[in-house]
């Protein structure tokens, strides 16, 4: 199939997979998943490798869009209500993810640098999934305000801590180099990856406030945000930077720099529901649904011993704070998706420590199509037992309005 | 609360947290300065080797994650490939090339170039080239088809051709290349490789077929070291020595199980002790005056040099065995284990004695032999400008011979060179280099 009619398929298949998601009153994103790992080449091969390849870029563009809304939420005066309280919460649930995984992985009998290298996957929250239900059911409430902060917060604190881990085991591992050359390799790679993304996304954010000014039409906005999104991906992966961090950046520095922020923002909102609905069903390609099949012991530890640590880890962080009791119980639920950022780090991994490749592999693979699914579904949960689901979704909201009017 | 993670919150409503201007600018300022910086400081990676395969090991990278769940293959391999490149090549004597082959052989001129290429060669992720790929360095960095750098490790070195198995790390396996037999002088065969991204073939033909090596000729650039080479039918024929316009390229077939035979045995690193013999026939024999391995290179800085071994020992004893040709000496060399204490008898004008050395491994020893060539310069004397030519071709020596030293004493100038064969006539000793190689020579005066 050509890349244009692979689009194509892809677009349709959204649109009705997202229409059979409301009737089972299941998130459009798992029926985005869903049709995705169906039609992707491990079952139909309607999407072959060939063309995930090629529309790699379209996914790279969509997180970045998504990522530069979620950096939006850094804005000082919406980190005022949250602000160190979803700090606590981050380390906690991400920490004892960490902890639970790494300690129950090692007794199972892994070596214990592969046990710490499965803990930090385990950290992490897929902030794309999980902004993709919050948008779908417009939520809005102090769940909602702190959980996508939260993600972005966890998926820095995820990358942080894998450079620090693997800086860490890549002194223990023999090198011809010296441990001095390896040391500051990984030392720079960790500083790089994180300061040097971050000032990426500055200074393009200080950019586009200069031009912000000068985009005085919708059409104008939304060529400047996605200029700038997509400036700051490329520029990240031309400078081997994590482009992931700097378009975090790049939204924070446009919502705390410019007064044309929310208008950049808000631009976004109209133009790109096609390309999200093209990432998911892309990322649903990716899945490989049969590795679940093969997940084994050791990766129902590390299944449990995730899920187990995201839930009780939200609740202990938020012990003392002033929220409602609902979203005590169900903050950690809705952290429990995981995506694109495991399997990425699983690739460096793969790169780094060959030994273990396979397990890794193995592993987070099969538990990325598990918290992919089930993910999106808790954090629907979550948001309805909370009350913070402002739409209903369609089918109930159709069965209430022709009880209303017989 | 009026702080988070040290940034001061307490704005007004309405005003933005970095609203000010000059705020916005030094903040900016900062972060460029961080990213300068930054990219000043990135460690250097080392030169990549090139694998062209495009089935080679799929990892890291954007693309890399469609490439994870892939099982084998997918893409078209290059080998295949290949065939279409060489059919659509002219004979190297025509003056005009078919645009097809403009479209897919670049020049290779640009500023940043590979150290060599590689080939996979077995799913398992082995992957053949050349030593001089790897410039001297034990480990090497690998670009893989998707364009990721992986680090690979030297499973098996075959010294006498410079042929080297790396090994990459894989996930999924591989598609290795279906292999040539033999090939006949005059065929017409495509050097394969892959950089940035594109795949670069270049035409060459087969000058001559050796019995361990053919003659590669390439009529543009210098093959780059460890290409593979393919024949018409897309099939790997051989991996080249590179560096030349014609230069040997060993059959892939009969390297890959000899290698392969050295990974099994666990001898990735073959022993040696860094030295060159030449064996000893005709003048020298008399010169000499008793059988042994003559010592013609000894490579500064390795075993042999820390032991004392000079250019022009004969060496007539290994440990308890005696040595009495250069091939017995190889051969009692190539048994002994890396790293053991191993004592050599050698001859040195007339004198018999004894040397320790410290077996090391032949790898390290082409490290050396490169940064050795570096240093090796001056103004030597051609041996055409000291003898006749009939002279020259009585003692076996290319005209086109730089003169070392002659009967141990450096030569510096012609003049110079001219006194020390006064002095010593009628017969001389002399040290010659050529083609990177050092030999001996026993040459007469002339009749």
């Amino acid at each position: 199939m050509n890349e244009i009619l692979s689009v194509g398929v892809i677009l349709v298949a959204a649109l009705v997979a997202g229409h059979v998601a409301q009737l089972l009153r299941v998130p459009e994103v798992t029926g985005y998943l869903l049709v995705g790992a169906a039609i992707g080449p491990s079952t139909l091969d309607l999407i072959s490798h060939e063309n995930l390849t090629t529309l790699a870029f379209l996914s790279e563009v969509a997180l970045g869009l998504i990522l530069f809304n979620i950096g939006s939420i850094f804005e000082a005066s919406n980190l005022r209500h949250v602000g160190p309280g979803i700090v606590r919460v981050t380390l906690w649930e991400a920490s004892l993810a960490f902890a639970l995984v790494g300690v129950t992985l090692a007794l199972a009998g892994l070596d214990w640098p592969l046990a710490v290298l499965l803990a930090v996957v385990a950290m992490e929250t897929a902030p794309a999934t999980t902004m993709m239900v919050l948008n779908e059911y417009d939520a809005k409430g102090p769940l909602t305000d702190r959980l996508l902060a939260l993600v972005a917060l966890n998926n820095m604190y995820v990358l942080v801590t894998f450079g620090i881990v693997t800086a860490v085991l890549s002194l223990t591992q023999p090198s011809t180099d010296g441990w001095l050359l390896t040391g500051y390799r990984a030392g720079h790679g960790l500083a790089w990856t994180t300061m040097g993304s971050v000032a990426l996304g500055v200074v393009v954010g200080v950019f586009a406030d200069l031009l912000s000014s000068r985009a005085k039409e919708y059409g104008e906005a939304l060529i400047l945000v996605i200029g700038v999104v997509l400036v700051a991906v490329g520029a990240s992966r031309w400078l081997g930077l994590s482009p992931l961090i700097s378009t975090l950046a790049l939204g924070a520095t446009v919502a705390n720099t410019s007064v044309h922020g929310e208008r950049l923002l808000g631009g976004l909102g109209q133009a790109d529901p096609p390309l999200y609905a093209a990432f998911f069903v892309l990322a649903g390609a990716e899945l490989v649904p049969a590795s679940v099949l093969g997940l084994g012991a050791a990766g129902l530890c590390y299944t449990v011993a995730r899920a187990t640590g995201k839930i009780v880890g939200a609740r202990v962080g938020l012990r003392g704070q002033d929220v409602p009791d609902p979203v005590r119980r169900q903050l950690g639920y809705c952290l429990v998706s995981s995506s694109s950022l495991a399997v990425g780090l699983t690739i460096q991994i793969r790169t780094a420590f060959p030994d273990y490749a396979a397990t890794v592999t193995g592993i987070v693979l099969a538990a990325v199509v598990i918290f992919e699914i089930v993910g999106p579904l808790l954090t629907r949960r979550a948001l309805l037992l909370t009350g913070e689901a402002q739409t209903m979704p369609a089918p109930l909201a159709e069965a209430a309005s022709g009880n209303a009017s017989p | 609360m009026s702080s988070f993670l040290g940034v001061r919150l307490d704005v007004t409503p309405g005003q933005k947290l970095l609203g000010q201007p000059w705020l916005k600018v030094r903040i900016a300022l900062v972060s460029a300065l961080v990213l300068v910086v930054g990219a000043l400081l990135a460690p250097r990676a080392a030169q990549p080797v090139s694998v062209p395969d495009a089935s080679a090991v799929p990892l890291l990278g954007e693309q890399a994650r469609r490439e994870a769940a892939r099982p084998v293959g997918g893409l078209q391999s290059v080998a295949a490939g290949a065939a279409r490149f060489s059919l659509a090549m002219p004979p190297p004597t025509s003056d005009t090339a078919p645009s097809t082959l403009r479209d897919y052989s670049p020049p290779l001129t640009r500023l940043v170039r590979p150290a060599g290429f590689g080939v996979v060669v077995s799913a398992a992720g082995d992957v053949l080239t050349h030593e001089s790929a790897l410039e001297g360095r034990a480990t090497a960095r690998v670009q893989t088809a998707t364009g990721a750098f992986e680090d690979a490790r030297i499973v098996a070195y075959e010294p006498a051709t410079g042929l080297t198995l790396l090994r990459v790390p894989v996930a999924t396996p591989l598609e290795a290349p279906a292999l040539a037999s033999r090939a006949e002088a005059g065929a017409l065969v495509a050097a394969v490789g892959r950089w940035e991204g594109r795949v670069i073939a270049q035409p060459a033909f087969i000058s001559s077929v050796g019995p361990d090596a053919y003659t590669i000729a390439s009529p543009g650039d210098p093959l780059l070291p460890g290409s593979p080479v393919y024949n018409s039918d897309g099939q790997l024929l051989a991996i080249a020595a590179g560096g030349h316009q014609s230069g040997r390229a060993f059959p892939a077939a009969e390297a890959l199980a000899r290698l392969a035979a050295r990974a099994a045995a666990g001898r990735a690193h073959p022993p040696s002790i860094g030295v060159a013999f030449q064996p000893l026939d005709g003048e020298l024999t008399r010169a000499f005056g008793q059988p042994g391995a003559l010592v013609s290179e000894v490579i500064e800085g390795g075993p042999a040099d820390a032991a004392g071994l000079i250019p022009g020992d004969l060496l007539v004893g290994i440990n308890d065995g005696p040595i009495d040709s250069s091939d017995a000496a190889l051969r009692t060399l190539a048994a002994l284990a890396s790293d053991s204490e191993t004592v050599l008898r050698v001859v040195r004008d007339g004198r018999s004695r004894t040397l320790t050395v410290t077996v090391g491994s032949a790898l390290a020893m082409v490290a050396l032999a490169r940064s050795a060539e570096l240093e090796e310069a001056g103004p030597l004397p051609e041996a055409r400008t000291l003898w006749t030519a009939e002279q020259l071709r009585s003692a076996g020596i290319p005209a086109a011979a730089r003169v070392l030293r002659i009967e141990g004493r450096a030569v510096t100038s012609r003049s110079q060179a001219l006194r020390e064969l006064r002095r010593t006539r009628p017969s001389s000793l002399v040290y010659l280099l050529h083609e990177r190689r050092r030999f001996f020579a026993s040459i007469g005066e002339q009749p």
